[in-house]
């Protein structure tokens, strides 16, 4: 569909219309912080640093069709 | 061919013979290989009630059937065998790149019984077997003596050998490769010094093929494509700051395992330290402590990159999480502790001296001596001085502290040597705790006589479930209900529960059916990532970003279903557990130190009050696996 492209999302939060597998479909042209703008979760996972394609990204970058994007939450291990 | 090798060597000491077996393709599609492979194998050949330190025990190095196929992740080795410190089924996990030499040689397993007179070495490569005299070796610690043999044998050759700690048949004793990577748990170190093995040297060319090469390749471009480039957004300083946030929540926010990719390839495993911390996820002061009491900065995750030479990767590992750290004075380098080490060595201690962390990781590596249990040791002397059980007669002088580094390293050195009190203490905590006597028990942190990992289920009730009821107890890399989120099993199975994106943390410590098939799930697919040959933190991507199953049905060329791999998942692990029965260890009798469970619960910190019905949770495990839920026993095969 023009218009539209869809990206895998791992986050800590459920973003509305995401699939079981993680994707979700975005106007073409939107960014990282739209994905937290349509998710809206507390506040704290607001800041989480995020990797798209597994490199740092900032909030304002434009995403891709295919795009993997992943919220990093800190956890213990090991 | 399909990714296993189709036959095991059969070796034993006492009259120095040798001889293959060809398995059939029926046996590895009902056991896969590595730890289902050697179950499968040792539960009928080990008699019952014989002596793991005597010649009808047998000591097997199995590899996965993945191992060498361009599987990504797929590096790992296991050793096998009856433990001499449960006197159950005993198995433990290694990296490196001894693996592959398994099946270079063209087994998928090497078993090893009876005794040999004197101190031998093993050199295998395909053709043949040599007992080799390792008069010269012994006595030397793992590296020196791997250094030999490498350079005796070529820089292709492989070996596993014991250190001092193996050597004196010191219960606590591992299996060492890579200089410094360890098969540590279940005590087998002191089986294969029991055998007066030395080191497995491995030497074969054999080549490793798979079903469908270029499905697996397909498959490794894929994974290598979700691997972390370039600085992680992710800073030192957050970790502990997040830690907080988490352990101040009352809900648990689902991680994903590429979530810890990044983390993991600057850091390594101790990108966990200070959230483990702060989440009161690592016990502190022999698990009586709280996290105000210990400065988590000590073991911040950039402290132990400081002396960071080089990145360590495993044989077939597109991520690197080990390093080479630089040392000072007695030992030039290190491999980076990972997490279980510098938590059993620090917060456990009350420890927030780095350097000797690092130097007794390598004195325990060296020495072939289980960090996890050596920590807890040390801690429980610690904890029985201070009570006035022991004292500094007891000690020799030892002025034994919490926090006191130089009594740590000292009392860790008789350790390894067994003098002293070290001596004592290399039997492991349950025996120790036995000699001791006066109250000592209550310190003692073992289940079923292995010592607990550094991971408490006050904080997450999922490992205390399989502490004690994993038929190898106090066993970490089993699973948990992070373990559980982090392989989102529910993504390929349709039995294993959901989890949603954000929960209550109490649902966690509820008995029901929901988390009896959560737990259920990660045993049963911890015996599939042995099976394939898998790493834990590999398989952490989740079953779907790593494509498990579909890696094994490329390999072998079968086309088993996810539900059917969980099936042959759930009967190995009721191998492992029939062989307790079949030893006299009755899982249901461990013991079990009720402070992991909350008894008497914690007056401060992040686990204040946390307290939960263990035993009901196990039974619910029990049951889910088709075991009985009293006893843990499993049924008889159809």
């Amino acid at each position: 569909m023009d218009g539209v492209i869809r990206v895998q999302v791992s986050a800590p939060f459920q973003i509305p219309g995401q699939d079981a597998a993680g994707w979700v479909e975005l106007p073409a042209g939107s960014r990282v912080s739209d994905l937290l703008r349509l998710a809206k979760p507390p506040l704290a996972l607001r800041l989480l640093p995020v990797v798209v394609n597994g490199r740092a990204a900032a909030r304002r970058q434009v995403l891709q069709e295919g795009d993997r994007v992943v919220f990093l939450l800190p956890m213990s291990g090991g | 061919m399909p990714g296993y090798c189709g036959k095991v060597l059969w070796i034993n000491l006492s009259e120095r013979t040798w001889q293959e077996e060809v398995i059939a393709d029926e046996i590895y599609r009902r056991r896969l290989a590595g730890v289902g492979l050697g179950v499968h194998l040792l539960l009928e050949r080990i008699p019952a009630g014989a002596d793991p330190l005597g010649p009808e025990n047998i000591l097997g190095f199995v590899a996965g059937i993945l191992v060498g196929t361009g599987a990504m992740f797929a590096g790992r080795w296991m050793v096998v065998g009856k433990s001499p410190l449960t006197g159950g089924w005993g198995d433990s996990n290694c990296g490196g790149n001894f693996a592959p030499a398994i099946k270079q040689c063209g087994y998928d397993g090497i078993f090893i019984a009876g005794i040999s007179p004197e101190p031998i070495y093993l050199l295998v490569d395909g053709q043949s077997v040599q007992f080799l005299p390792a008069a010269d070796l012994w006595g030397r610690d793992a590296v020196e003596c791997e250094t030999i043999l490498t350079a005796r044998h070529g820089q292709k050759a492989r070996a596993a050998c014991i250190g001092s700690a193996g050597e004196k048949r010191s219960l606590i004793a591992g299996i060492v490769n890579d200089r410094g990577r360890i098969a540590a748990r279940s005590g087998l170190g002191a089986v294969m010094g029991s055998k007066n093995l030395k080191a497995v040297v491995l030497n074969g060319s054999q080549p490793i093929r798979s079903a469908q090469p270029e499905e697996i390749r397909r498959l490794s471009k894929a994974v290598a494509g979700l691997m972390p480039k370039g600085e992680p957004p992710l800073r030192s300083w957050m970790l502990p700051l997040a830690g907080l946030l988490m352990a101040k929540s009352p809900t648990i926010f689902r991680k994903d395992g590429l979530m810890t990719l990044p983390p993991m390839r600057k850091w390594g495993t101790a990108s966990g330290n200070e959230v483990a911390v702060k989440t009161g996820d690592a016990p502190v002061r022999n698990w009586r402590g709280t996290p105000a009491g210990y400065r988590s900065a000590a073991i911040s995750a950039d402290a132990l990159i400081r002396t960071e030479r080089r990145k360590y990767h495993c044989y077939a590992c597109p991520l690197g999480c080990g390093a080479i750290n630089t040392l000072e004075g007695e030992y030039p380098e290190t491999h980076r502790p990972e997490y279980e080490t510098i938590a059993a060595l620090g917060p456990l201690l009350s420890n927030t001296d780095l350097d000797t962390i690092f130097y007794l990781n390598e004195r325990f590596n060296r020495a072939g001596m289980d960090s996890i249990s050596a920590g807890t040791m040390l801690a429980f002397a610690v904890n029985c001085f201070e009570a006035g059980i022991l004292t500094a007669q007891d000690t020799g002088g030892l002025n034994l502290k919490w926090g006191n580094a130089a009594a740590i390293r000292a009392l860790a050195g008789q350790m390894i040597q067994r003098e002293g009190l070290g001596d004592l203490l290399a039997d492991g905590v349950q025996r120790a705790a036995e000699r001791i006597g006066r109250g000592s028990q209550q310190f003692a942190m073992h289940i079923g006589g292995q010592e607990i990992p550094m991971h408490d289920p006050r904080a997450d009730p999922g490992y205390g479930v399989l502490y004690a009821g994993d038929p190898t107890p106090a066993r970490h890399n089993t699973g948990s209900h992070l373990t559980y989120e982090l392989l989102k099993p529910w993504s390929r199975v349709d039995w294993a529960p959901a989890v949603p994106p954000a929960y209550p943390k109490a649902v966690m410590y509820r008995p029901g059916r929901e988390n009896a098939l959560k737990m259920a799930a990660c045993a049963m697919l911890k015996a599939v990532i042995d099976g394939g040959g898998f790493c834990t933190f590999g398989a952490h991507m989740g079953v779907d970003n790593l494509t498990l199953f579909e890696y094994l049905n490329a390999a072998t060329g079968w086309s088993l279903t996810p539900h059917e791999y969980l099936e042959i998942g759930r009967e190995v692990q009721s191998l492992r557990m029939r062989f307790n029965f079949k030893h006299g260890v009755r899982p249901a009798e461990w013991e079990i130190p009720p402070l992991i469970y909350g008894q008497p619960p914690l007056r401060r910190g992040p686990l204040k009050g946390r307290q939960f019905d263990l035993f009901a949770l196990r039974r619910g495990f029990w049951q889910a696996m088709g075991w009985d839920a009293e006893s843990g026993e499993p049924p008889q095969e159809d």
